[in-house]
């Protein structure tokens, strides 16, 4: 996206010492920013912001997990250090995201294998956007070939991200808003018709923006074409949790993975996480890369090339949220309390989808794909000029794609919504 | 490329020098062993988990007060922003500054040189010897680096004439890359008057500075006074960028705080470079880091004093040690010229110690520091002062 601008400042003169700056394009901004900030100039006092993918409880506030403040007191007690952490973060914390997401905490025999044989390279990084990143330069300067397909749509920074690396993103079919539902069939299609080799992102689960994931059977499909067309799967995993409720249900793709490279059929494949969304960590940017490998001698060498990679970007990640989730992951009480309280969080938002879906008027508009999709997410199927008018004249914030952030619902303004929903359709007809 | 070899053409890269010796360092069973190696701040009890006061008390009241941990700005925490611009730019207008908070200054030196490329701007000067990151992170852009020399061994000072010579001779879409205070490795920072001429020279040759502000306040105890540079071509209405660290003067190396700060002479223009900046960014990491950007924040508004405070005792300790050398040297009438040591500003001592002397230094005596002859002088102490300089004594008489 940047790099295309070079050419044409090139061009321009800069040798003068005034004004280096006047040929500098106006970027569009951040769609998801600017919807925030028009929500918080609006005085209407039954505005809605359903924008930021961050939860909020019920009334509206975002939380602090209970479990992530205890660790707090623990760090402040033993005085966090101030030192450097190594360039891909803490060993302790490379082993505890192993052994939680590889593993499965125990309960993955494939995925301990692969930690076993030290065929997972594991990196701290700086939260999601930090780990696509580094994947993304990874692979541009190693793998066989630049082309990744995402799905239409995906996260909206995923393009940015990968172009900005050096890949070629291009899409293949995911959802089909005019039946509100996966397109399983183009997307198959899709899948197939791309190059050998071409890198294939995926999201785990709670695929943003339509929270709408592959069932059991259609994960098996894809990944046969994955093996036929060796294609190289990188997962992208930011709402590990937000599915079921139990982050350990919902990577049915990384066993599938993990048991497809132990069974000699897929070599390699990686995976991008966060500590984001199911610790409430988003500013502090807690996140990690993983690369399952060939052999122990193989993740050695891709270990050193990712520390080559990060040192001249960043050096070392920051230390805060990491030593939060190594306190949570080293007390098995508070471990235990974490997980519980991500099932509450997860709770309220499937509460919260239920009690909308029950106040929408199903006789103008199918609403059936509201509970199908999981995570933080509805992805509405509302017109962009149907968002613009709840906007504009029921003060209810949202990408103009349609996307709501379910959070933002609670039992105060549900009611609200869902009349403003029906009828902005009802005028719609 | 064959399904069975997806990796395979990857070699294994070698480690950082730094963490080599650090390596070694923790291998070492001697009770001897001194650690005057990578660039942290220790006080005098060599505790290298040390915290400034003035962070402590921001700590506490950031959780007592917690707001937890949601995401912010893109162009990072407008409190942090705000206050570390202050710290930069004193009391100069800063109407035509915009910055974006970075993965501490590291991130603000990849960010600057990213940002300098979308300008075209891809041609590099920087004074040697210098931070060993430098080179790596502008090859990584694909920019390219070019060298001049900084350090004029005979003087012990910074080699101005060399500098000169660059700014004269360098392409006038070239990017000089200066340390704004306590030059890393060599301790060799150049006058206010060069200062001076530095930037009407920049001026008359219409070349581009990039300033990395890495140790602000450990050159002099006084950030302000250790802004000159900086500030004196801001008040000359240059245009320039400043990557801004608080790992050092703040004590908050593994919370990544830092920021880049770039000054247009249109402030037309500002939101267009903040906006770019912003996007840059946001294709590599979103948002950077909160937890130090509040800590940051908490000081500039309620611990302002204490942390000058806090910087100022680092200096004072550093002087201190810095002259107890000097009169160790001198009672050894160690041969050879150690006055450096006094001329020197900041964390590092830079010694024109050969690799044999340093091999000697850390296989016989046990006192680790990098290969070019940079010591850390925060690692030394009451209780290891004697014994290291007794040791160079030592070694150099060999």
């Amino acid at each position: 996206m940047l790099r295309r601008n070079i050419k044409s400042t090139r061009s321009f003169s800069i040798t003068a010492s005034l004004g280096k700056w006047t040929e500098i394009p106006l970027a569009p901004p951040d769609k998801i920013l600017g919807i925030s900030e028009a929500y918080n100039k609006d005085s209407n006092n039954k505005k809605i912001n359903l924008g930021v993918g961050a939860y909020r409880d019920n009334f509206g506030k975002p939380i602090i997990f209970p479990s992530v403040k205890k660790a707090e007191v623990l760090l402040l007690e033993k005085e966090t250090e101030k030192e450097y952490t190594p360039i891909i973060g803490s060993k302790n914390f490379q082993n505890l995201v192993k052994n939680f997401i590889f593993n499965n905490s125990g309960k993955d025999p494939n995925g301990e294998k692969l930690i076993n044989e030290g065929r997972i390279v594991t990196s701290q990084t700086i939260s999601g956007t930090g780990s696509l990143r580094v994947i993304a330069d990874f692979f541009n300067r190693f793998y066989s070939s630049k082309k990744i397909i995402v799905p239409k749509p995906t996260w909206a920074n995923h393009i940015a991200v990968l172009k900005d690396a050096g890949l070629e993103p291009s899409f293949y079919e995911y959802y089909n808003t005019s039946i509100n539902g996966l397109d399983y069939e183009k997307l198959i299609e899709s899948i197939k018709s791309v190059d050998n080799e071409t890198i294939i992102l995926l999201h785990a689960c709670c695929h943003n923006p339509t929270g709408m994931d592959l069932t059991n059977e259609q994960w098996d499909e894809v990944l046969n074409i994955i093996i036929e067309k060796n294609l190289y799967p990188m997962v992208d995993m930011a709402y590990q949790g937000f599915s079921s409720g139990d982050p350990y249900k919902d990577i049915e793709v990384i066993r599938k993975l993990n048991k497809l490279v132990v069974d000699g059929k897929i070599k390699s494949y990686s995976l991008c996480q966060s500590f984001a969304k199911n610790m409430g960590l988003y500013g502090e940017r807690t996140g990690s890369i993983s690369i399952i490998t060939e052999s122990a001698e193989q993740s050695q060498s891709i270990e050193s090339q990712l520390k080559k990679l990060i040192r001249p970007m960043y050096s070392s990640p920051p230390i805060h949220g990491s030593k939060i989730v190594e306190t949570i992951f080293s007390n098995e009480e508070l471990l235990n309390q974490w997980l519980t309280e991500l099932n509450e969080v997860v709770g309220r938002l499937n509460t919260v989808r239920t009690k909308l879906f029950e106040k929408l008027d199903g006789s103008i508009y199918n609403w059936d794909h509201l509970n199908k999709q999981r995570g933080m997410f509805i992805y509405t199927g509302l017109s962009q000029e149907q968002v613009i008018k709840l906007r504009n004249e029921y003060s209810v914030y949202a990408t103009e794609d349609g996307r709501f952030s379910i959070s933002g619902v609670n039992d105060d303004n549900v009611d609200y919504l869902a009349d403003a929903m029906n009828k902005v359709i009802k005028e719609s007809k | 490329m064959t399904k069975g070899s997806i990796y395979s053409e990857i070699t294994p890269s070698e480690l950082d020098p730094i963490a080599i010796i650090a390596q070694k360092y923790n291998n070492d069973p001697s009770p001897k062993k001194v650690d005057l190696s990578i660039g942290v701040y220790k006080p005098e009890n060599g505790d290298a988990k040390y915290t400034f006061p003035s962070v402590k008390l921001a700590k506490k009241d950031i959780f007592e007060n917690d707001q937890g941990h949601p995401y912010h700005y893109m162009s990072g925490w407008p409190e942090f922003i705000a206050g570390a611009q202050e710290t930069v730019f004193g009391k100069n207008d800063k109407s035509n500054v915009t910055s974006i908070q970075t993965i501490s200054g590291t991130g603000a030196v990849h960010i600057g040189i990213e940002f300098l490329r979308e300008l075209g701007l891809t041609e590099f000067y920087v004074g040697n010897p210098a931070w060993g990151n430098y080179e790596s992170m502008i090859k990584s852009c694909n920019s390219n680096v070019n060298f001049f020399n900084h350090y004029d061994n005979e003087t012990g000072k910074a080699d101005i004439d060399s500098l000169f010579k660059t700014i004269d001779t360098m392409p006038t879409d070239g990017v000089l890359l200066l340390q704004g205070c306590c030059h890393n490795p060599t301790g060799a920072d150049y006058t206010n008057e060069q200062w001076e001429q530095i930037a009407e020279k920049v001026r008359s040759r219409g070349v581009f500075v990039m300033f990395d502000l890495a140790y602000q306040g450990f050159g002099s105890g006084d950030k302000d006074k250790d802004a000159y540079g900086v500030r004196h071509f801001h008040k000359q209405n240059l245009e320039f960028i400043v990557c801004e660290s608080f790992s050092k003067n703040m004590g908050l190396y593994g919370e990544r705080l830092g920021c880049l700060h770039v000054v247009s002479n249109d402030k037309q223009n500002l939101n267009n470079i903040s906006n770019l900046l912003v996007n840059i960014f946001r294709a590599q990491c979103s948002f950077a880091p909160l937890f130090g950007a509040r800590i940051a924040s908490n000081i500039f508004r309620d611990f302002k004093q204490q942390w000058d405070e806090d910087v100022y005792a680092v200096y004072e300790r550093l002087s201190d040690l810095r002259i107890k050398i000097a009169e160790k040297f001198k009672k050894l009438g160690t041969p050879g010229n150690w006055d450096s040591i006094l001329k020197q500003n900041g964390l590092f001592w830079f010694t024109d110690l050969t690799p044999q002397q340093i091999d000697t230094l850390i296989n016989e005596y046990h006192i680790y520091l990098p290969y070019n002859g940079r010591f850390n002088v925060a690692g030394f102490n009451n209780a290891n002062l004697d014994y290291v300089i007794e040791s160079i004594d030592e070694v150099v008489r060999k």
